[in-house]
């Protein structure tokens, strides 16, 4: 929707010196600023299936692995796929590309569900030498941790041999330090096949496999067909400010909720400068630019807008002085209240809309920007503290700024 | 799952009272599916595991077997510009790095770290174990250690070489360790557990680059298109383009092999040899046909063992490097260093590496009259083929799941805060002696 | 950029009593089967067809020139069933779009002579880039950036899209006007 409106040619400045478009921003009503998702936390607070859109929490995730159970894709060009009976069996095919589960070979199936997927071969193997690693683990650390206790200086009962069978708390406790160590058997090395025996075990099939359908699917060998691949779960945000820990953004329950249960975005606090007209450019000549500035908050805005100084080549010299002007939010229908001031810069007001005409001088270069500076002020509303009725004199006298340039050029 | 909920609950109580761990629950540490839900359900959470590639970048959970997810290093930024791995690692060249700022790096690593985390884990107070090159630069280290600690809130960050998680997962007391990486190739053997460091071997030029730009060039020189009116030619910059953005240059290095010594020798004097072993295979590419000989599929990887083809480098062949390492070894060493070889990273999955090795090997030795050669063995998964992809990433994996280890060796904010640098191999070598 | 007047010639235009604006070389048919919630604009050359399905449209939708909707089939049992259309408020589709999805949820837009395949569903908030294609029965998330060919998401969509949608819709809406009406011309 940005594109419509075609807000990337205005852009504001965010807290850590970065210029982003409106939509993009949020605003953290404790410390007043203007944060955007580079410099704010960004947290996963729930993990979603891309395609059948099942929620699952973080701890759910890990054992599920990060993976959809329900959903496959096509192991080819990761498309999702199509289920179709024949014969009351089910079958996958993907409609991107044609890829069939029969040329997989696996065999039509009852249910859509538990489609194979690989398993790893060596995961029994790799959990026996986990356990020999904490064995050793533990004898290596039992020295240090046995520092700390106070033991009978010299002969220790600890490292001899149970030959006798004395005293069964010395045995115990020799066991918890140096458990039996049954020397794990390495994994021998092997000979090489030969470049026949290998060709021969290749799968063979008509295309050939891309790096990216092998890192997809890591346990499908060389001489195994590609299976279809359990789509991988994706998260969802929810942003936070990093200075004051306040959350930011903070969607409702359900992964296609698209309200908010906390939302502090920067359009509802900033007043919004859109262009109004394409710029008709006049080489060396005073151009005009019109800008229409609305204020979409829940409180009337007295604002101060300044065109800063050239200091940048590609900025533009703007001879247009400051301009002081108070902004009706768009709940008060009171629009008698506004004085109807007729100046040179102001050139018509609607509702909460106002529109300013600013004079410039384009550049020798092929780019323009204008840079304007805002200060304004509002009645309090904005502070997390005025929800609960609180202190609204403070937060109303706190100027707030915004630093924007604007792209006069196509 | 009845009697694993007992034993879970034991395990909880065991935790909470003392400070270890008593002896009746590690004993009944036994069975698979008792550990992986152990690993799920306790207190602490497992380590996150990453290894960062000059072209995938392997990333998963501690305690886990298959990473979680094998990406491509590179990513996408806020102006759809795609910055790959040559910026991402640009802090590894020193040329490179000083024309920027440091912070404009550290900016793009940070970046890239939030991609990867937005699809899978939630890193926030996890342990981090970062699987790197032994040669990564100090820049490179602190500005993934910064980016880490500050930016994604983990609770620390510890490194580990890629050559030492290698030899975990075979838990064998020596090998020598092959990298075959996308960048460059770097050898060294560890030995009980040291990596032997001054006994190392890399070269440039036995990389996964490299085999790209070879194919490249034998596709130009041997390639052909079919139009559609039945007429063929030779390959021009148009069709390199529909090459380039169908990425097919990589795809037909992945599927290469590496054939034998007399093999080469006959396609290198220009004839081709009686017994056919590929077929030449034919590519649809835009309506015309692209056909791929079977001299760019077999040949491409003759770069690393004959030195005529690469005059301009000053690096050996695969096979000199091999030789000249256990020559530096001490003597007791030497014989059985070649009976314990681990070669990881993508080249090495390629079809007939290992045998064309082992040829070589013992052809050298044989020149040089040494015996060492005389039982040439590889460690190898046989049902995994595509293990070489990810073993160091398993050896960390495998290192991750000793919580008390992974605390004691990594660096959490505070330490960082108050200056001190992750500890790295020079630190280790330091401390023990 | 504020969206400009658009002016139209009020003879070939016609205006519904819920405020729907149709051209009327439009291509619908099958009109009995179509519910077009009010306030909508409609213009040249959209087929609609009503005939094969039933198509709901909710309020504030904006189709370009050159839309085609076409209810989607699903096969049961072999044989393809033709499956309702529902499209959400404050839809915008731009020019050329051929929509055979089975679902477009509200405040999405679509970019020009995108194709959307047969059975897909667009969820809210959501943005289709001009000239992708859609494969179908995919299912995109909230605030996705769609686009390329076979579509994948690209991208994120700005949170506060809903809030940019309406004020984009109804602004679109009310500075579409006949030709021969006096509407101030500066807003």
């Amino acid at each position: 929707m940005s594109a419509l409106l075609q807000s990337f040619r205005v852009k504001y400045e965010c807290s850590c010196g970065k210029f982003r478009n409106l939509s993009d921003l949020h605003f953290c009503r404790q410390c007043f600023k203007i944060k955007c998702e580079e410099c704010a936390c960004v947290e996963i607070d729930m993990l979603y299936c891309a395609r059948c859109l099942e929620a699952s929490t973080v701890p759910e995730a890990r054992l599920k692995k990060n993976q959809c159970f329900n959903c496959v894709e096509c192991p080819m060009c990761m498309n999702i796929l199509s289920g179709r009976t024949e014969n009351d069996k089910f079958f996958l095919i993907c409609q991107a590309c044609s890829w069939q589960t029969r040329e997989a070979g696996i065999e039509d199936r009852d249910s859509a569900k538990k489609w194979p997927v690989y398993e790893n071969e060596i995961t029994n193997e790799m959990n026996d030498v986990m356990n020999h690693m904490k064995k050793l683990e533990m004898i290596q650390n039992a020295p240090k941790d046995s520092k700390n206790r106070k033991i009978s200086k010299g002969w220790s009962a600890h490292h001899l041999p149970n030959k006798f069978g004395l005293q069964s708390m010395v045995e115990k406790k020799r066991q918890m330090m140096f458990p039996d160590l049954t020397p794990l058997s390495v994994h021998e090395p092997e000979e090489p096949l030969s470049l026949e025996e290998e060709l021969e075990n290749r799968y063979k099939s008509k295309n050939l496999r891309t790096a990216d359908q092998i890192i997809r699917q890591p346990l499908a060998s060389s001489d195994q067909p590609l299976f279809p691949v359990r789509v991988p779960l994706q998260g969802r945000t929810s942003i936070r400010c990093d200075e004051c820990e306040r959350t930011l953004v903070k969607r409702d329950y359900g992964v296609v909720a698209y309200k908010f249960k906390i939302s502090a975005f920067a359009r509802e606090y900033v007043p919004d400068i859109r262009i109004s007209r394409p710029v008709q450019f006049e080489n060396d000549k005073t151009s005009h630019v019109l800008l229409t500035i609305t204020n979409l908050s829940s409180s009337p805005i007295q604002l101060k807008i300044s065109p800063q100084e050239k200091s940048r080549d590609d900025l533009v010299e703007c001879s247009t002085p400051p301009v002081n002007i108070s902004i009706p939010c768009s709940i008060d229908t009171d629009t008698a209240g506004v004085p109807a001031e007729k100046s040179d810069v102001i050139v018509f007001r609607q509702h909460n809309r106002i529109g300013l005409n600013f004079d410039f001088i384009p550049n020798q270069s092929n780019e323009h920007f204008l840079a304007l500076s805002l200060e304004y002020t509002q009645n309090g509303s904005f502070g997390l503290l005025a929800d609960k009725s609180q202190n609204t004199e403070e937060a109303s006298s706190k100027v707030l700024k915004a630093n924007v340039i604007v792209q006069l050029h196509n | 799952m009845a009697t694993a909920q007992e034993k879970l609950e034991s395990l909880r109580a065991a935790r909470r009272s003392s400070s270890g761990v008593s002896a009746a629950s590690i004993l009944s540490v036994s069975s698979s599916t008792l550990s992986q839900a152990i690993s799920s359900i306790d207190n602490g959470k497992s380590a996150v595991i990453i290894e960062l590639g000059t072209k995938f970048t392997k990333l998963g959970s501690a305690g886990e077997t298959t990473p979680r997810a094998i990406l491509r290093t590179e990513y996408i930024n806020e102006n759809g510009v795609k910055i790959d791995a040559n910026e991402i690692f640009a802090l590894n060249d020193r040329k490179k790095a000083a024309e920027k700022p440091v912070e404009y790096h550290e900016n793009i690593i940070s970046q890239f770290f939030k991609f990867l985390f937005l699809k899978a884990l939630a890193p926030t107070d996890r342990p981090f174990i970062i699987v790197e090159s032994v040669f990564m630069s100090i820049d490179m280290r602190n500005a993934i250690t910064k980016t880490v600690l500050e930016k994604l809130r983990a609770k620390s960050i510890m490194f580990m070489p890629t050559h030492i998680c290698s030899t975990f997962a075979f838990n064998s007391s020596k090998a020598l360790v092959i990298d075959i990486g996308h960048s460059e190739c770097v050898a060294m053997p560890v030995i009980e557990g040291v990596t032997m460091l001054s006994e190392f071997e890399s070269a440039h030029l036995i990389s996964g680059k490299i085999i790209e730009q070879r194919c490249r060039e034998l596709l130009k020189e041997h390639g052909q298109i079919d139009e559609i009116n039945g007429e063929r030619r030779g390959l021009n910059d148009t069709d390199f383009e529909e090459i380039d953005s169908n990425n097919l240059i990589e795809t037909i290095a992945i599927n290469s092999i590496c054939i034998g010594k007399e093999r080469a020798q006959i396609w290198k004097s220009g004839k081709i040899p009686e017994k056919e072993l590929l077929k030449e295979h034919v590519f649809a590419m835009n309506g015309k046909n692209l056909i791929i000989p079977p001299i760019v599929l077999e040949t491409p990887l003759e770069i690393f063992f004959d030195a005529s083809l690469n005059t301009q480098s000053f690096d050996k062949t695969l096979p000199q490097m091999l030789f000249s390492i256990v020559e530096k070894c001490p003597i007791d060493l030497r014989k059985s260093l070649l009976s314990n070889i681990i070669l990881i990273g993508g080249v090495s999955t390629i079809c007939g590496l290992k045998s064309r090795i082992k040829e070589e090997l013992i052809e050298i030795c044989q020149n040089a009259q040494k015996k060492y050669a005389e039982d040439v063995r590889f460690y190898q998964f046989s049902k995994l083929k595509n293990y070489p992809l990810f073993g160091a990433w398993l050896g960390a994996s495998l290192l991750g799941s000793l919580r008390e280890t992974v605390e004691r060796k990594s660096i959490s904010l505070q330490d960082w805060k108050s200056g001190k640098l992750a500890e790295d191999w020079t630190d280790i070598i330091d401390k023990n002696v | 950029m504020d969206l400009g007047i658009l002016t139209y010639d009020e003879t070939e235009w016609a205006t519904t009593h819920t405020g729907n604006k149709v051209n009327k070389k439009h291509g619908i048919t099958g009109t009995q089967n179509i519910i077009i919630a009010g306030k909508s604009i409609i213009e040249k050359s959209v087929s609609i067809r009503g005939g094969l399905a039933a198509v709901r449209i909710g309020k504030n939708c904006i189709l370009k020139s050159g839309c085609h909707i076409r209810p989607c089939f699903k096969y049961f049992n072999k044989k393809p069933t033709q499956c309702n259309t529902i499209i959400g408020d404050y839809v915008f589709m731009e020019e050329g779009c051929i929509v055979n999805a089975s679902q477009i949820y509200s405040f999405v837009h679509l970019g020009a002579r995108c194709i959307l395949g047969n059975g897909c569903v667009i969820r809210e908030c959501s943005r289709v880039l001009p000239g992708s294609v859609i494969p179908p029965d995919t299912i995109f998330p909230p605030f996705s950036t769609i686009g390329g060919s076979p579509a994948r998401v690209i991208g994120n969509e700005p949170l506060c899209t809903e809030n940019l949608m309406i004020e984009a819709c109804t602004m679109y809406y009310e500075n579409f006007v006949p030709k021969n009406s006096h509407k101030p011309s500066l807003t």
